[in-house]
């Protein structure tokens, strides 16, 4: 059978064919200006997914990013802390061999003047110790007051450690505590500058054994320097991996999400000119009927 | 032998028949773009000079005597018809659902930087930095400000839902008027057409009035028509009957006003003379019935679902710590559901960061809330498959939808190349009448030079 066409039904397929050339056009305009492969969660369910993964995972990794870089700076500030006071340590080391020494050093009032500058040695310890990174000391633990020692030498700090999460499952303690670093009863640090200032007024006999406590003290301060450091270079590691794995879930996420520009553009060209040929040809179907041809 | 004159009354019906035919392309042509007109004929038959009725005596011509004009017929395929008003019910019916998930789908507006599931990784985000600084209340201010920014979007997202379903309702209310209006006329031009076949008189265009309103029944409700006897046609709903004959019968929606109501009272449909119940799963009101009492419900569930997911995981973490007053943590969300869910404190204080009980700088609890951002159990991975589901269901509306329309649009196409008007065809159907009038006038001029020679010059 020979299909009837009639002008209506020409004219509704031109139309069906010129619209849906159109919505391909406009589908493809909307993604180069968006920029966007997949605005609606329909446009592909699997890519709608894989970008909201990717979305969160990258938020994830920017946060290990600022924790790991917050946990830096308590390390490199109690690093720092930690080596102005073994020179301090150091310091009185030497003033405290002076004042053992026979001949001038050792006279009784020259180890009265050592006495008094290991005093101020300890005063200015006892404020390294309570050295602070934003506004949190940092041998004090989780404590709220405003210092780890007081002014006699006296740990007023807790027990509770910092940690900072830095990648998924792994908490990196960021801080040392003023025990663990600065000793405690007869070995802590101060209780030992203390006592080597009062014997070497009153009791230079217990001297050398006070040496023996200072470089265990001094020891102790060394150890905890090299675990901060090696602390400090796994995180330093781990910032370093969560950028990079941030800017890769980027680059997977633009694969995901984003157009293919030139691919995008000829599409478009393409469709254009598919568009203006269909133009086109339907002005040159409709247009002529037998009227044209009867006179 | 046949009359003398016999032959002028031939060439006269013949001059009339084809002035008859050339009223037909008239008209024709004058609707060639009427949508609904179905393209009419002029039925000729030819007038025979033997009865097929043989009687003894009887005089026979042995030619025929004329033309006779019968009926002016509608060129339609009822069958074909019929297809084409399932297929377009069915093709409303689709379109009206990849437009509901269109609407479901610029709720949740994913992936961007905007959405929901941007707004719970800030949240967990920022409970990692309150861990960084617990004492820090700005950080604590933030990380109620996000709490609220999160449930702000679920109670807009409710809202937004809610709107599509009340106008979902509202619409059905239109489609239900509509369908009465069009029952009603459907019944008053079954009469009329009727009463013109009785009478004997052309009834095409009441006829073709009365068929784009039933193709407008299908589009709306999916309805199926046949047509009678005597020219009216039935027009039935899923089994029950909404127009016979004279005579139809309306409908009314019942149920639920609010999505909130549809679980205890689903919206349905009544006759409302006697308060039946009526059943379309097609057309527009069929889309606008499921969107109601299934598709919208689907996701405001699964939206409720998240809510809930994120009060009780956030609240039971939240209360295994303590808060800057070394007082264990209450609830964070109250609500049980994404309409009623809300920050429960609004006191900075109260943000339970600590792990431990002595109110001191720990930030162990916040730090176990801000875990939640990758837990493979938390409210993102309910959220997550919410719009998994969503882009499903939504893609294959789409694509159904698709398919659809392409087959309505070639059965469309189909009824149209059978009824519609062809200009070329009716030109030529011009040319053939005007022709055949010319001779018919030649034939009446021959036979009355013929019997000019008989009565004027015979015999002179």
């Amino acid at each position: 059978m020979v299909i009837r066409v009639t002008e209506r039904s020409l004219s509704l397929n031109a139309m069906r064919g010129l619209q849906a050339n159109q919505g391909r056009l406009s589908k493809t305009e909307e993604q180069l200006t968006s920029g966007k492969l997949i605005t609606k969660p329909s446009d592909s369910p699997t890519g709608t997914m894989t970008a909201m993964l990717l979305r969160s995972d990258m938020r994830a990794q920017e946060q290990y990013g600022r924790n790991a870089a917050d946990g830096k700076n308590w390390l490199n500030t109690i690093d720092s802390t930690l080596g102005s006071v073994h020179d301090n340590a150091q310091r009185v080391r030497d003033l405290m061999l002076q004042g053992m020494s026979a001949g001038a050093g050792g006279s009784d009032s020259a180890r009265a003047a050592i006495a008094t500058e290991i005093d101020q040695v300890r005063d200015a310890m006892i404020g390294l110790a309570n050295t602070k990174y934003i506004d949190r000391p940092i041998f004090g633990g989780t404590t709220e007051g405003s210092s780890a020692y007081d002014a006699t030498g006296t740990y007023v700090g807790d027990s509770g450690s910092v940690s900072r999460t830095v990648a998924e499952g792994t908490k990196l303690r960021v801080d040392a505590g003023g025990e663990q670093v600065f000793g405690t009863g007869d070995q802590q640090i101060f209780k030992v500058l203390a006592d080597i200032s009062d014997h070497l007024k009153n009791d230079p006999s217990k001297l050398q054994d006070d040496l023996d406590r200072l470089d265990t003290a001094m020891n102790t301060i060394r150890t905890a320097q090299a675990s901060v450091g090696a602390r400090s270079n796994r995180i330093e590691s781990m910032q370093q991996t969560a950028h990079d794995r941030h800017l890769e879930l980027q680059s997977q996420l633009t694969e995901v999400e984003d157009i293919d520009l030139p691919k995008t553009i000829t599409d478009m060209t393409l469709q254009q000119t598919a568009y203006q040929a269909a133009l086109g040809a339907t002005a040159k179907v409709i247009q002529p009927s037998l009227m044209d041809f009867l006179r | 032998m046949s009359s003398t004159f016999s032959g002028i009354s031939t060439a006269l019906s013949s001059l009339r028949a084809q002035r008859q035919g050339l009223d037909v392309a008239g008209q024709n042509i004058a609707n060639v773009n009427t949508e609904g007109y179905s393209r009419q004929r002029t039925e000729m038959t030819s007038v025979e000079g033997v009865s097929n009725v043989p009687t003894i005596w009887a005089k026979q011509d042995p030619v025929g005597t004329g033309v006779n004009v019968g009926d002016i017929t509608r060129i339609r395929d009822e069958l074909l018809e019929a297809r084409v008003r399932t297929e377009h019910g069915r093709n409303a019916y689709l379109s009206g659902q990849q437009e509901v998930f269109d609407s479901i789908q610029t709720v949740f507006k994913e992936p961007s930087d905007t959405g929901m599931q941007e707004r719970l990784s800030s949240f967990w985000s920022d409970w990692q930095d309150l861990s960084n600084s617990p004492g820090d209340s700005a950080v604590r201010t933030k990380v109620l400000q996000q709490g609220g920014a999160v449930t702000t979007a679920l109670n807009e997202a409710h809202t937004q839902l809610s709107t599509i379903w009340k106008s979902a309702r509202s619409a059905a209310v239109s489609q239900v008027d509509e369908i009465n209006t069009a029952a009603a006329e459907i019944a008053s031009l079954n009469k009329g057409i009727m009463q013109a076949k009785v009478g004997g008189l052309p009834a095409n265009e009441l006829a073709d009035r009365r068929d784009a309103l039933v193709q407008k029944l299908a589009d709306l409700s999916g309805a199926t028509a046949k047509v009678r006897e005597t020219g009216a046609v039935d027009v039935s709903l899923f089994g029950s009957t909404l127009v016979s004959g004279t005579s139809s019968r309306s409908l009314a929606v019942t149920g639920a006003n609010t999505m909130g109501e549809q679980s205890a009272n689903p919206v349905a449909l009544t006759f409302s003379e006697n308060g039946q119940p009526a059943v379309v799963t097609s057309g527009q009101l069929g889309s606008s019935l499921d969107a109601m009492n299934s598709v919208i419900p689907k996701y405001s569930k699964s939206l409720d679902d998240v809510a809930a997911k994120l009060v009780t995981t956030v609240n039971g973490i939240h209360a295994q710590g303590f808060d800057r007053n070394g007082d264990p943590g209450g609830p964070f969300f109250t609500g049980t559901d994404a309409e009623s869910v809300a920050l429960a404190i609004t006191d900075t204080d109260k943000v339970a960061a600590s792990g431990s009980a002595d109110g001191r700088l720990d930030g162990g609890n916040a730090d176990a809330l801000g875990d939640l951002a990758v837990s493979g159990a938390g409210p993102d991975v309910t959220y997550r498959q919410l719009v998994a589901d969503l882009g499903v269901t939504a893609k294959s509306a789409t694509l159904k939808a698709e398919t659809q329309a392409t087959i309505t649009a070639d059965l469309d196409s189909t009824h149209e190349s059978t009824s519609g008007v062809s200009l070329d065809e009716e030109m030529s159907n011009l040319l053939q009448y005007q022709r055949a009038y010319e001779a018919a006038a030649k034939l009446m001029s021959t036979i009355d030079q013929t019997l000019n020679t008989l009565i004027n010059n015979t015999g002179r």
